[in-house]
């Protein structure tokens, strides 16, 4: 497996390839991911000025032609709906998609560039980690993907860990980056969501998140989430499809 | 993930849609902050069935988590009031056409509120894997492991930055690797 990082968006992205052709240009797939990302960046980001996201924010309704503008403004919309607004795009009082443009552009440099490599048996795997928040491709032969999650009172140990055999992770929680997330409640120390699309993986963990104690069961069975919550130092709280699962908890190891 | 739309104060953001599905790009703010003002107007008993007349504060500060009662219980509660000055009956949007497939909306309105929002399409992120991944999905509780220990290949955790990145747990597996 190949590895680079890329910084955009003062972002590490992790791209993870695998492989078996000699002819397949590792380094000109990064590139081409690289360039995704960053155009994404110039017409989505709230912090520079000539962005479309700026200028829609001070009035000006000239982008409505770009087409991924108005998916991605749709696609918040929608996501607000359908977690009752626990997920807004509106948190800070102007339109600000930030939540939801990295998982968007990590799909996008996934569909654009990765893709048709995958289809082509040009790789034989492929994952982007945009800090945090990973989707991954389908493996040849099946094999699944380890994924750890980050213990949120210790960065340098994981707190769990599971297989997947492709689809997305996303994980939400008070961060080195601050709270993103303006929320009333803190009943939820780290939300991780699995599921098929980043984008929704992206914007539940950050629902859950937000979400105040009495309403998790609900929310998370209401929409057939997967999900793993950590409450506090010794709570975690494991959900399947919407339903409660036990938390395996296994012996300590390599210790 | 079922897309049915829910009665809230979610749902009343979306009064936009109704107002011009077609081009929701071009839906302005302002018009979010009014439904915003009439579902408020709205609470306090006023089904007042124009929702060009509330504009008055406008300064809706857009908080990010809906007041406690009014949702996901979609059911039950048809007393979501955000007047939308529209007639009952369900509109749907025509289809717009994205980079990556086609969306449509479709919006339910009775007694004057919107009581749903329906995407009819939506692309699908992902859809060669919706069926892999419908296998359970055992998640393990660790405790310290380190990096090297667990042949992990990828790291989930709340967002980091690019600066702090060197010594995090997914850049000890880059390096392994190297």
């Amino acid at each position: 497996m190949d590895t680079f990082v890329l910084n955009v968006m003062n972002l590490p992205f992790t791209i993870m390839l695998e492989s078996r052709h000699r002819e397949t240009d590792m380094h000109s797939t990064v590139d081409r991911i690289h360039e995704v990302l960053v155009d994404v960046d110039r017409r989505f980001s709230p912090f520079r000025d000539d962005s479309l996201v700026s200028r829609f924010r001070r009035g000006d309704r000239s982008m409505s032609r770009d087409q991924d503008f108005s998916e991605v403004y749709m696609r918040a919309l929608l996501e607000r709906v359908e977690t009752d607004g626990l997920f807004d795009p509106y948190f800070r009082g102007g339109y600000d998609p930030t939540g939801l443009v990295k998982g968007w552009a990590v799909n996008r440099a996934f569909s654009l560039v990765l893709r048709p490599l995958l289809s082509q048996g040009l790789l034989t795997g492929a994952a982007i980690n945009a800090g945090g928040d990973v989707l991954f491709s389908a493996r040849a032969h099946g094999l699944p993907w380890r994924v750890g999650v980050q213990d949120p009172y210790d960065v340098h140990e994981y707190i769990a860990a599971f297989e997947l055999g492709s689809g997305a992770v996303a994980t939400s929680g008070t961060s080195r980056r601050g709270e993103h997330v303006v929320r009333e409640y803190h009943d939820v120390v780290q939300a991780t969501v699995i599921a098929d699309s980043i984008v929704e993986a992206d914007v539940w963990a950050t629902a859950l998140l937000a979400a105040p104690q009495d309403r998790l069961d609900a929310l998370i069975r209401d929409h057939g989430l997967t999900a793993f919550l950590v409450m506090g130092p010794q709570g975690y709280r494991n959900y399947l499809h919407g339903k409660p699962a036990q938390v395996i908890s296994t012996q300590e190891q390599n210790r | 993930m079922n897309r049915t739309g829910k009665i809230g104060v979610a749902a009343a953001s979306m009064t936009a849609l109704a107002l011009d599905v077609a081009a929701i790009v071009v839906v302005p703010q302002l018009r979010i902050q009014q439904s915003q003002a009439a579902l408020a107007q709205a609470a306090s008993s006023d089904t007042r069935s124009s929702s060009s007349g509330n504009s008055g504060g406008g300064s809706s500060n857009a908080t990010s988590t809906p007041t406690s009662g009014s949702s996901s219980s979609s059911s039950s509660s048809s007393s979501s009031t955000s007047s939308t000055g529209l007639k009952d009956g369900t509109y749907t949007g025509a289809v717009t056409a994205t980079g990556r497939g086609d969306v449509q909306i479709k919006i339910t309105v009775s007694n004057g509120s919107l009581t749903a929002v329906n995407a009819l399409q939506y692309p699908q992120d992902n859809p060669e894997s919706s069926s892999i991944n419908q296998q359970v999905i055992p998640v393990y509780v660790k405790e310290a492991l380190t990096a090297q220990s667990a042949s992990i290949q990828a790291v989930s955790g709340a967002t980091e930055t690019y600066d702090g990145f060197t010594g995090s747990l997914q850049d000890a597996i880059n390096q392994a690797k190297r």
